[in-house]
């Protein structure tokens, strides 16, 4: 049979069927279920510790993810400018209400993708070793790491990354060695969705790019053959990049809005010390540090002299192309890390470096985790051979001392948990400050709270979005155009509440004193603090509530009908801006002749009339 | 016990009252039956259907079918009946859709437009996926040279040409190279008595015996299948093919078919692979071949490997004689009368299969020219629909039930359909991006919108895409970086499409053939043999 997409024998076809009807049988089957099993396990283990929310972005994922089906304006515009992968795996979960008020949406979301990611290193290490026994280990090394499983039970990007980065690799080796369209297909497609996951991802279509173009050339192929070659890669590959760009022109009106943006990191990072800025050597440092301290010493260590070692025997082997394509696959995060520290776009703290203020971002070290695993597995496996071949007992002495000292940094691990110890110290120390003012707000909110619309930035106030178990359609923030901007423009009309950052706090950082416009705005307007009056106040945030009687009194006084103005009125759960500031506009004149207003009234009233929308 | 006998008198009235209703009754039923009939006639299974009257000695207009079978005329009231029903139908469905999610018209439109674009996308896509485990029919080169030439048959060669006087030469050449006894070919040339050009270049290219030419006086319709019926009852052997004038096939072609005939008997029509010799011409021959890779590679074999009618295409197609003597020959008035007489051949029951075997033809290469052909071919599935859908229960009937007739609504007047709509589209997000117009706002709320954009760019991405895979398959590396202009040409598509249209409603009785200009990539005298 001829297959069309990829030169596949008719033997290879029919293995294929036959492992498809005993898939319940096979060894990626069970690695996929016995790394579900950990991962729920896990994540009861996490959540009893309370550390499932701990980070600002991982309530701003959650919350994204929620807000896309759950919004004033829900939709495509609510995905915001991140890589937006994780936020549409997660629709489904953070839909159910009782999987996003406990948030477990993200562990339903990245469990199964990092069981995938396991599958496919375990059938990576087959392929290159043909042992079964040594893609297990790899996996092993892969899913036992501490921080892995943490990031996989909560809503955050790593764990989709990197699952997706082994599947790309995977796909590559495939390719190299086939060079089929189907596997230059699936490789571009994962290209794209690794794009689609963090920002990392953009560095994987120059470099797998060159690995294909070196490629082609070596076997000799015509130019025109490796021009379309580039293009059915580049097409789909690129894709992820492009519909990022894309994305920033529509919603932003500009491509590199994650770049310029206020809420980029680049921007963020403006008001933060930047040790790293300018210096390659200190970016490097500081990415090795944290990739130590997330994966352990001795592995870190053990991969750098192995993969000097494995480069000379694979260059023996004449694979040399396919495992330094994989090497460079697998370290091209770290390198594109390393890179945005040095450019200032990004910022990595680790305690025993300045500028000694705890950890922060230090997550990104877990990038090379796959790397690590890919590398050991395949030290692990030179030793068995060389074992196998030789007959010496010292070879497979190695191998074991491989398998010991790689295990030994999960062991202390655990080991330091089951005796008291602090197991994610690093977690806890890089955990928001301000999360516990936030969560007093939403606690305090979720009290009082009389239904109505509740003004608010979120990308500031991520905490409170998710801990007052509102629904998110109650809310007007920033991505709820033209909503969010009418109601910032005359909030006593549109929001019968208001959170904001306290601005009397010293600790409240320039960022967010630049980025949060309502109280830039309002803090000190004699007319707002009229009308609203301050419900909760702690050392950071602050709770407004619109004062009702005395608003509809003064609106009714003007024949103003209260049913018409969401602040008002509760049931209006949404409403068209033009309609209402046409309302309002029409009844202006109307009224003002009509009453013959004071100037004062005059001058009160044409401040509440926002502009009328056309 | 005596019977009583008053009781029989009362039977007697009862069941003399009661035929007496039953008659009225059965009568108002045929009165119902009647008018239902009259009003609904394309529920009616015409009876003159269930054997072609076939009248091959029609020398009028060479129309051996029954015109109800025939583009001769497009109005009957079938044709009237179903498509005021169809109207009626489709207002109901909108009225209902309005009144039930409180919406405006033209959001149901919109709405109806982006399920059948995502219908479409799904349909084209399954096929495709279907594609990859397709294998064409095919023979070893050693099966081809263990045929020894007593065992095969006369084989039976169509040229119609007209106004070739061009590329006499080239296909005198291809037929000449094709690997076949010479004592068993039997090569028909249907001539216009009016067009010297190519009589007289036929006269100078000594042709050998086995060349059969015959002139035909002026008679309308001016088309390529009224040709093919004027030459008819020349056909002689079992087997049957045509080649255009500019065509080049593989040299072992008719030997292959002769081996998948006898090895699928069920098949009655070979349908081979195509390509171009004239690629490199210009930037629409290259888009044009990657179509056409397209199409034969991945879409024809899917809708073969799914037992779905497949319209065949117009040379290169392989019968076997007894087949096509059943079918009636063509529709004289089709333009397309390849893709009528594909559907014709699964209603009779018969099946078709695709040759591993290329000929190569010319791809127009002017705009003007590639505008005509389309035209010509988008109006023709235009007919093709008409005709076969006259009694449309009765075609789902014989073309294999619902799944293959919705496979030809979404291959034939579906492909027509798209491409109309696809112009259409294009206007309203041109006019929405220029204007930013609320009203086409209002058009697409929100889940149409996202299932607009979903298919507009998936589709986009994934057809254009799809051609780039295909010329890659075929190893034609330096036409994929083209494919990225498969848009543009879609954009001629639908201009084709829409003028296609147009002449169908503004010059119905119009079944002139818009001929294609072949030999352009002649200049200078280059050969491509």
């Amino acid at each position: 049979m001829e297959d069309r997409f990829c030169s596949v024998t008719r033997m290879e076809t029919s293995a294929t069927t036959t492992r498809k009807r005993s898939f319940f049988l096979t060894i990626e089957f069970w690695i996929f279920v016995v790394v579900s099993c950990i991962g729920f396990l896990f994540t009861t283990y996490i959540y009893a510790l309370d550390l499932m929310m701990v980070f600002v972005d991982q309530n701003s994922h959650l919350n994204i993810a929620r807000q896309i089906t759950d919004s004033l304006t829900p939709g495509v515009s609510q995905i915001g400018f991140w890589p937006p992968l994780l936020h549409i795996f997660m629709i489904p979960f953070a839909y159910i209400d009782v999987l996003f008020n406990t948030a477990l949406a993200g562990a339903f979301t990245l469990i199964p993708i990092v069981a995938l990611g396991a599958v496919f290193l375990y059938k990576l290490l087959f392929h290159l070793t043909k042992d079964t026994f040594v893609g297990i280990f790899g996996v092993g090394l892969f899913v036992l790491n501490p921080y892995l499983l943490y990031y996989m039970t909560t809503p955050m990007t790593e764990a989709l990354f990197v699952s997706m980065l082994i599947i790309t690799a995977y796909f590559l080796a495939r390719w190299i060695e086939s060079g089929s369209l189907l596997h230059l297909f699936l490789l571009s497609l994962f290209i794209t969705l690794t794009s689609l996951s963090r920002f990392e991802g953009f560095l994987l279509l120059p470099i797998v790019g060159i690995i294909i173009a070196v490629k082609l050339f070596k076997e000799k192929k015509t130019i025109s053959e490796i021009e379309g070659t580039g293009f059915l890669f580049g097409l789909v590959a690129a894709l992820g990049i492009f519909l990022v760009l894309v994305y920033g022109i529509v919603y932003a009106n500009d491509p590199l809005v994650f770049v310029n943006g206020p809420w980029s990191a680049t921007v963020q990072q403006q008001f933060v010390d930047i040790p790293a800025l300018g210096s390659i050597s200190l970016s490097f440092s500081y990415m090795f540090e944290a990739t130590k301290l997330l994966i352990g010493d001795n592995m870190v260590i053990m991969t750098l002299v192995a993969s000097v070692f494995l480069c000379i025997v694979f260059f023996k082997q004449k694979q040399f192309l396919l495992f330094s394509g994989l090497c460079l696959v697998f370290i091209s995060p770290f390198l594109f890390d390393t890179l945005a520290l040095y450019w200032g776009s990004a910022v990595v703290y680790i305690e025993h470096l300045p500028p000694f203020e705890g950890f922060f971002n230090e997550r990104y070290g877990l990038y090379s985790l796959p790397f690590v695993a890919f590398i050991i597995a395949l030290l692990f496996d030179t030793f068995l051979k060389f074992s196998h071949i030789s007959g010496r007992a010292s070879y497979m002495g190695a191998a074991f001392f491989i398998v010991v000292l790689s295990m030994s940094y999960t062991f202390s691990f655990f080991t330091e948990t089951a005796t008291g110890g602090q197991p994610f110290r690093i977690i806890e120390i890089s955990a928001s400050e301000i999360q516990y003012d936030q969560k007093a707000l939403a606690e305090v909110l979720r009290k009082e709270y009389d239904g109505g619309k509740i003004l608010i930035t979120r990308a500031l106030q991520n905490f409170v979005t998710t801990e007052t178990k509102i629904s998110l359609r109650n809310y007007i923030h920033e991505a709820n155009h033209p909503y969010y901007d009418e109601a910032l423009d005359k909030p006593w009309f549109f929001a019968r509440w208001i959170v904001t950052y306290n601005p009397d706090s010293l600790k409240t950082d320039a960022w967010r004193r630049q980025n949060e416009k309502i109280i830039a705005r309002w803090a000190n307007d004699p007319l707002f603090n009229e009308v609203y009056e301050l419900v909760y106040e702690n050392e950071t945030e602050r709770l407004y509530r619109l004062r009702v009687p005395l608003f509809e009194t003064f609106l009714t006084g003007y024949g103003i009908d209260v049913k018409h103005i969401p602040s008002l009125n509760t049931e209006l759960t949404k409403w068209s801006p033009v309609g209402v500031n046409a309302y309002l506009q029409e009844h202006f004149y109307k009224e003002t002749y009509v009453f013959d207003t004071t100037a004062e009234q005059l001058q009160m009233l044409l401040a509440l009339v926002p502009r009328v929308y056309k | 016990m005596c019977f009583p006998f008053f009781v029989w008198d009362h039977m007697e009235r009862i069941i003399s009252t009661s035929r007496a209703y039953l008659v009225e009754i059965g009568t108002l039923l045929q009165v119902v039956r009647s008018w239902f009939f009259i009003l609904f006639p394309f529920f009616i299974y015409p009876k003159q259907l269930e054997h072609f009257k076939l009248d091959y000695k029609n020398k009028k207009d060479y129309l051996f079918l029954p015109e109800l079978m025939s583009t001769k005329k497009y109005i009957y009231p079938e044709t009237i009946s179903l498509s005021l029903t169809l109207l009626v139908l489709f207002v109901l469905f909108v009225y209902v859709l309005t009144q039930l999610f409180t919406v405006s018209v033209l959001v149901v439109f919109s709405g109806a437009i982006a399920l059948f674009y995502a219908s479409f996308l799904v349909f084209k896509l399954y096929v495709i996926y279907v594609a990859r485990s397709f294998s064409f029919i095919d023979s070893s080169k050693e099966e081809i040279d263990a045929i020894s030439d007593d065992s095969l048959p006369v084989y039976t060669i169509f040229l119609p040409l007209k106004y070739e006087a061009e590329v006499i030469g080239q296909i005198v050449k291809a037929i000449e190279s094709i690997d076949y006894p010479r004592e068993k070919l039997n090569i028909l040339v249907p001539l216009e008595e009016y067009d010297h050009e190519t009589i007289d270049a036929l006269k100078n290219a000594n042709l050998p015996p086995y060349y059969h030419l015959s002139y035909m006086p002026f008679i309308e319709p001016q088309t390529k299948p009224k040709t093919m019926n004027f030459a008819f009852d020349q056909i002689r052997g079992e087997y049957f093919v045509i080649y255009d004038a500019e065509i080049i096939p593989d040299r072992d072609q008719l030997k292959k078919a002769h081996l998948a005939f006898k090895k699928f008997p069920d098949i009655a029509c070979l349908q081979t692979r195509l390509d171009h010799y004239n690629t490199d011409q210009n930037i629409l021959t290259r888009l044009f071949n990657m179509e056409y890779t397209f199409y034969y590679d991945f879409f024809l074999p899917g809708l073969q490997k799914l037992g779905f009618p497949i319209p065949l295409s117009g040379h290169s197609t392989h019968f076997r004689i007894d087949a096509l003597r059943d079918m009636g020959g063509w529709d004289p008035y089709n333009v397309t009368e390849d893709c009528e007489i594909g559907m014709r051949l699964y209603r009779r029951g018969y099946k078709a299969g695709i040759l591993n075997s290329i000929s190569r033809e010319e791809a127009a290469s002017t705009l003007w020219s590639w505008i005509k052909q389309r035209t010509r071919w988008m109006k023709g599935f235009v007919q093709t629909t008409i005709v076969h859908l006259r009694h449309p229960f009765r075609f789902k009937k014989e073309i294999g039930g619902w799944k293959n007739f919705f496979a030809f609504l979404f291959t034939v007047p579906g492909t027509v359909l798209l491409n109309f709509l696809n112009l259409f589209s294009w206007v309203v997000l041109v006019i929405w991006i220029v204007t930013n117009s609320a009203l086409i706002k209002e058009w697409y709320p929100g889940p149409i919108l996202y299932l607009s954009t979903a298919t507009f760019i998936i589709g986009s991405f994934a057809f254009a895409y799809l051609n780039l895979v295909s010329s890659y398959h075929r190893k034609h590396f330096h036409l994929i970086k083209y494919g990225l202009l498969t848009p543009f040409y879609w954009f001629l598509l639908a201009i084709a499409t829409t003028r296609a249209l147009l002449q169908i409603i503004f010059s119905p009785a119009n079944h002139g053939w818009e001929k294609t200009t072949h030999g352009t990539h002649l200049t200078g005298g280059r050969s491509v043999l």
